[in-house]
């Protein structure tokens, strides 16, 4: 979807930046709706469509993680999510589980919140076109039978934007990762790169964001994700799935 | 000694009846033989029989005092050796006791048994001093005690405020985005008009001075005022800055911070900074009382002037103090809340920096709801001749 066509929520506390938010997306010719908190955000979502939220995370009467939390109750792929906040720390694991795909930090320049915005509003199919050229830093090999059996084993769990994994693989947030997971009997892989977004050590989990997808593959992982069946970004398990679907 | 009184008196004055008793002592015949030996030099036996004598009484009060002491200081520590102390200091009078009477009487078993046990006694409280040493050379001194309450208080005073930081930083952090924003919004444009650069100017101004204005508060009130001389002061004016720090934590908690117009006139000679600290102490506590309740969340700061005081009243809309509490809630140490959520010190010091104003801190009851009441005199300006 391209920006102009898209209906952006902004919701935040303080007045002077929804004033100069709203004045940066209209100039992209999108439709915007603001919000000074996340009651009222939500109460907007009922009545109209809404592509993107812009959302602060600390907000009085409904703050961005409860917002963020029932909107994920919807079971919708739209809207998407983008926190905005002056604080770091918001767990990243939690926050890639509840849909978000972005967390952006205050003070932030025009052309980054719009160009945040835009790669939200990207077909997952665009958006894993291109390599990165880049060296990785792991090599990320796995051979399953089959995909189902991988999810009922709770060993895969797919969001919009990436996998979740049970691996002990010794990695660490924001490591670069080449991905060769391969699914015999169904003759497909997911053949490309990612990014380590978060890591649970004890639990060996690890939360991967997709970056790049080979060409053979593509259309079938991106099916996969836009599915949604964990109307995550990244799930927080890799058995959610198996709760999910087959629970 | 009352039958050789009673024996003498009828016959002899009172100095020949000393004589007569000194003399019977010394006769050889009422001696015991180590007795006897130093009988070659009669200063001798009476210094031995003297000394020994204020010996055994010291060494018998001695004891008295350290069980008076004991009893009087319930906090002291190590208290089993102060008892073995006084057991020893006592089997020692009674050596010397013993050393008296075997001067006449040979009872020289009785004094052996307790000769024994007075050398069990001592060197059980030696060995038990032995091992107490490292550790009673590690007790904090006065010193250290002091430091340490020192510590403490600046501690407690600075928690207050700790607690509302996280809402301080926001405050700060969002007029900053703002005149980000709108200054990175400028350069990007390029072809704004003058009037538009104008009014984005403006607006920059405006946010910036928000955030002077909260900074100003923050400098202010997180330091140690306890030195600070007393001065005359708008109660409007630090009522408003104390709000500034606090306004934001309240209303991202959405709790509702309730407050009315203050009369700029009314002034108090005070400490600034300690009233506003305790200020911020009470609007915390107020916080902390309703923020986990679902019922209506609302602190409300009223200010009223009565004849030659100022009130300043916290009121909050949570379940009140328990009237099992209410008498010891402004005791030092004396919390409530979890462990590493208050020190206890807050009101304590709080109605202590309340009196060293002259004024007073008071739970009260006000319509049904918990109401803290911070009385301060008035100061008046000395009217011109």
């Amino acid at each position: 979807m391209n920006l102009k066509d898209a209906t952006v929520l902004i919701v935040d506390d303080e007045v002077g930046l929804l004033r100069i938010f709203k004045k940066w997306f209209e100039r992209e010719g999108c439709h915007v709706l603001t919000t000074e908190n996340g009651y009222d955000a939500l109460e907007n979502l009922k009545r109209s469509p809404i592509d993107v939220i812009i959302s602060d995370v600390r907000m009085p009467k409904m703050d961005g993680i409860e917002l963020a939390g029932r909107v994920k109750q919807m079971r919708r792929c739209f809207p998407r999510i983008i926190f905005l906040s002056g604080f770091a720390g918001i767990d990243e694991r939690e926050c890639c589980d509840l849909g978000i795909e972005f967390k952006l930090e205050k003070p932030i320049r025009h052309q980054n919140l719009v160009s945040t915005a835009r790669t939200c509003l990207t077909g997952r199919d665009e958006l894993w076109r291109e390599p990165s050229g880049a060296a990785a830093d792991t090599i990320f090999d796995r051979v399953f039978e089959n995909l189902r059996g991988a999810q009922a084993q709770g060993l895969i769990a797919f969001g919009y934007g990436g996998i979740c994994v049970h691996s002990g693989l010794a990695v660490h947030a924001g490591d670069r990762i080449a991905l060769n997971l391969q699914f015999t009997a169904d003759r497909h892989a997911i053949a490309g790169e990612g990014v380590v977004r978060w890591t649970a050590r004890d639990e060996q989990q690890i939360g991967i964001k997709i970056t790049y997808i080979d060409e053979p593959n593509r259309a079938w992982l991106v099916d996969l994700a836009e599915r949604n069946e964990t109307v995550s970004f990244i799930p927080r398990r890799s058995d959610l799935t198996a709760s999910a679907v087959f629970g | 000694m009352a039958t050789i009184q009673a024996a003498f008196a009828p016959k002899l004055g009172r100095s020949r009846l000393l004589a007569a008793l000194a003399a019977r002592l010394l006769s050889p015949s009422g001696l015991t033989p180590h007795g006897f030996c130093l009988l070659w030099n009669p200063w001798l036996i009476w210094t031995d029989v003297i000394a020994n004598a204020v010996i055994g009484v010291s060494y018998f009060s001695i004891p008295l005092v350290l069980a008076v002491f004991v009893r009087g200081r319930p906090d002291l520590v190590f208290r089993p050796i102060v008892w073995l102390f006084a057991a020893f200091i006592l089997l020692c009078g009674m050596t010397h006791w013993f050393d008296v009477l075997t001067l006449w009487v040979p009872a020289y078993d009785l004094q052996a048994a307790f000769i024994a046990a007075t050398a069990m006694v001592s060197l059980s409280t030696a060995l038990a001093s032995g091992i107490l040493l490292p550790r009673a050379l590690r007790l904090p001194s006065n010193q250290q005690l002091h430091e340490a309450k020192v510590a403490l208080v600046a501690s407690a005073r600075l928690s207050a405020l700790g607690e509302m930081a996280g809402g301080i930083a926001h405050e700060i952090n969002n007029p900053l985005a703002v005149i980000h924003a709108l200054a990175s919004d400028l350069v990007e444009q390029g072809d704004a008009t003058p009037a538009e650069v104008a009014e984005c100017c403006h607006h920059i101004v405006a946010y910036a001075d928000r955030i002077t204005k909260i900074v100003t508060s923050l400098r202010h009130i997180a330091r140690d005022g306890e030195r600070d001389p007393f001065d005359d002061t708008s109660v409007s004016k630090i009522v408003g800055q104390t709000l500034d720090l606090c306004r934001e934590r309240f209303r991202q908690n959405s709790v509702e911070l309730l407050t009315s117009p203050i009369d700029p006139a009314i002034r108090i000679l005070c400490r600034e900074v300690q009233v506003s600290q305790l200020l911020v102490n009470l609007l915390q506590n107020a916080f902390d009382a309703v923020q986990e309740q679902d019922a209506e969340k609302w602190v409300r700061l009223e200010v009223v002037a009565q004849d030659d005081r100022v009130i300043l009243s916290v009121i909050d809309s949570g379940k009140g103090v328990p009237p099992a509490l209410k008498e010891r809630i402004m005791e030092p140490f004396f919390t409530t809340k979890p462990v590493g959520k208050g020190t206890g010190l807050g009101l304590s010091l709080s109605r202590q920096i309340a009196e060293e104003h002259g004024g007073t801190l008071e739970l009260n009851e006000w319509d049904g709801h918990t109401c803290f009441s911070l009385g301060l005199p008035v100061f008046h300006h000395a009217r011109p001749a």
